[in-house]
């Protein structure tokens, strides 16, 4: 579904990613894991276009989207979460999540009718935080949730964009023990046609979700399999899962 | 600072200053009518930099060249080529779109301070060459501008009555489609370019071409702005093109309140009315307006319609989704 080949990535005479090659099988749950600096979120970036790799492919289905800008490929149903939220502040959490969904429903040229009309857009808005528990926050101005609230319309924002594949960094990166816990029921919930890949450091979360990790290391693949392979691979161990798991 | 209300006070603000105009237009002689249809030609000014600044973010300090675009081809087609004003106007709208157009795809590449000073240095060149071109009457500018013609339904536009009327109803036609724009979807991307660009374009956004289209469309209803000044007065000169004149209508919006449409409106109005009555009275009105320009920025909460919006009474609070988009 999303396979990358030989990406590189270098930001002056770092080198952050190193002849990354990932393949994603459609429908699955694919974790890429690694220790902080291994550039898991540098990979994000050039996934979704953020960053342009330096060599490599990318390609989404059966299209080659290596040049494509950030915005083509969300329209082509690659839809990204950031490790750090980044929201629309001033709007409330309904106008957040009917921005993603008027984009997925292609009216966001419509400029002769007022939004409000647009009931079906606002219905996929309200379905979507529903699925991500925000129901009861829907006027709450996004920039003035909790912590732990504004991860859940992050994640509610990649979702609304009707994605075929969806990148979450650290979805549960500073939420509470609970909050973690919604977050897992929340992703294992998410229809099995939906091509998943999670970055994450709860090895909880990881272990429960994935049915692939990649384990990256300085910029490299350390590792790749189930997560069996992955939870008894000596170098997987040594490296970074701290002795046996 | 979206709020429910916003479309409710934002028209009732218009029906106010409406009614206010049209007491003036009874009560007033041939300068009280004149000076109607300069506060109305602002107000279209401050609004449509208003889409452009205070909704998209897109702060333009070379918006005075739309204006001298619409002054100057409206003076050159009526007395070079003997055009009438609508004709003119006509002609205009096309020309306008291509100008923004072209200078919009090289700006809105860049953000912030970089796409003030494009606008800027653009601005600049337009009103080098008005000064500099014998073709376009130099600093003496362009004299003999003829007014739209209006015979035909019975109506003599020389009158200033007449005019004053005419200019507020297209004021308040700009007024009624910029309200339908930012209530739309498009509207809402627009809002959302200025809060957060980046996420914008994750969910899949053209974000490039969202900035262009509403640099061309503030800046087509700038150009008309200017044409019906140049109308008005019968004369175009450099000076309506000078980036100082950006400048003024860029204070008109933050003093009346950024992203609210009718806030500029009433900015121009009074920023206006208080030059032209301050600068009778007193030979320093400049210290004056400057100090009012301040106090408001300082303590109005975006402007007078942010006063004004504190100032009403609230609604008992209403619970449940607000799925508005304003």
């Amino acid at each position: 579904m999303l396979k990358s080949e030989g990406l590189h990535k270098s930001f002056g005479s770092l080198r952050v990613l190193q002849d990354v090659s990932l393949v994603v099988a459609p429908g699955s749950r694919h974790a890429v894991i690694g220790p902080n600096g291994a550039g898991k979120t540098t990979l994000f970036n050039l996934l979704s276009g953020e960053l342009a790799a330096d060599a490599g492919r990318i390609s989404l289905g059966e299209k080659d989207i290596t040049r494509l800008p950030p915005q083509a490929r969300a329209r082509r149903g690659l839809a990204r979460s950031f490790q750090r939220n980044s929201l629309f502040p001033e709007m409330s959490v309904a106008e957040n999540l009917a921005l993603a969904c008027a984009l997925a429903a292609r009216v966001e040229w419509r400029a002769w009718r007022s939004f409000r009309r647009f009931t079906a857009v606002h219905a996929d808005a309200a379905a979507v935080a529903a699925a991500v528990g925000l129901q009861d926050l829907l006027a709450e101005p996004a920039g003035q949730l909790s912590y732990g609230a504004q991860r859940q319309v992050e994640v509610g924002l990649a979702l609304a964009c009707r994605p075929r594949v969806l990148l979450l960094d650290e979805p549960t990166a500073g939420m509470s023990p609970q909050e973690t816990r919604a977050m897992q029921d929340l992703i294992g919930r998410l229809p099995r046609d939906l091509t998943v890949v999670i970055i994450e450091h709860d090895m909880d979360v990881v272990f429960s979700l994935a049915d692939r990790i990649t384990v990256l290391d300085s910029g490299s693949v350390l590792a790749e399999g189930t997560p069996d392979e992955i939870r008894s691979s000596a170098a997987v161990q040594a490296k970074y899962l701290g002795g046996p798991v | 600072m979206i709020n429910r209300r916003d479309p409710l006070l934002r028209w009732g603000l218009v029906a106010a200053m409406l009614a206010v105009a049209l007491a003036v237009w009874v009560h007033s002689g041939y300068f009280g009518r004149y000076f109607l249809s300069e506060l109305a030609v602002y107000a279209i000014f401050a609004m449509s930099l208003d889409l452009l600044a205070g909704y998209t973010g897109l702060v333009s300090l070379g918006q005075a060249l739309f204006f001298g675009l619409g002054a100057y081809a409206t003076a050159l087609l009526t007395t070079r080529l003997g055009l009438g004003a609508a004709a003119a106007m006509a002609l205009l709208v096309p020309l306008a779109i291509l100008v923004s157009a072209v200078i919009g795809a090289l700006a809105v590449r860049v953000g912030g301070i970089f796409f003030i000073m494009i606008t800027l240095a653009v601005g600049e060149m337009f009103y080098a060459l008005a000064l500099g071109n014998r073709a376009f009457g130099g600093s003496d500018g362009i004299t003999g501008v003829a007014r739209i013609d209006l015979a035909a339904l019975g109506i003599d536009m020389s009158d200033p009555g007449a005019y004053a009327l005419f200019a507020i109803a297209v004021a308040l036609l700009v007024f009624a489609l910029l309200d339908l724009v930012v209530r739309s979807p498009y509207g809402a991307m627009l809002r959302a370019i200025h809060q957060n660009e980046r996420r914008l374009r994750a969910l899949g956004a053209q974000v490039y071409l969202l900035k262009v289209s509403v640099f061309v469309l503030a800046s087509t209803l700038t150009a008309i702005a200017g044409s019906l000044m140049a109308q008005l007065t019968g004369f175009v000169s450099p000076d309506l093109a000078h980036w100082t004149v950006s400048g003024q209508v860029l204070i008109m919006a933050i003093v009346g309140g950024l992203g609210t449409l009718a806030g500029p409106a009433l900015g121009a109005v009074l920023v206006q009315v208080a030059t032209h009555y301050l600068s009778k009275e007193f030979g320093y009105w400049m210290l004056v307006l400057g100090s009012g320009f301040i106090m408001v920025v300082l303590f109005a909460d975006n402007g007078l319609y942010g006063l004004l919006r504190r100032l009403l009474p609230r609604p008992a609070a209403t619970k449940g989704p607000d799925l508005a988009q304003e």
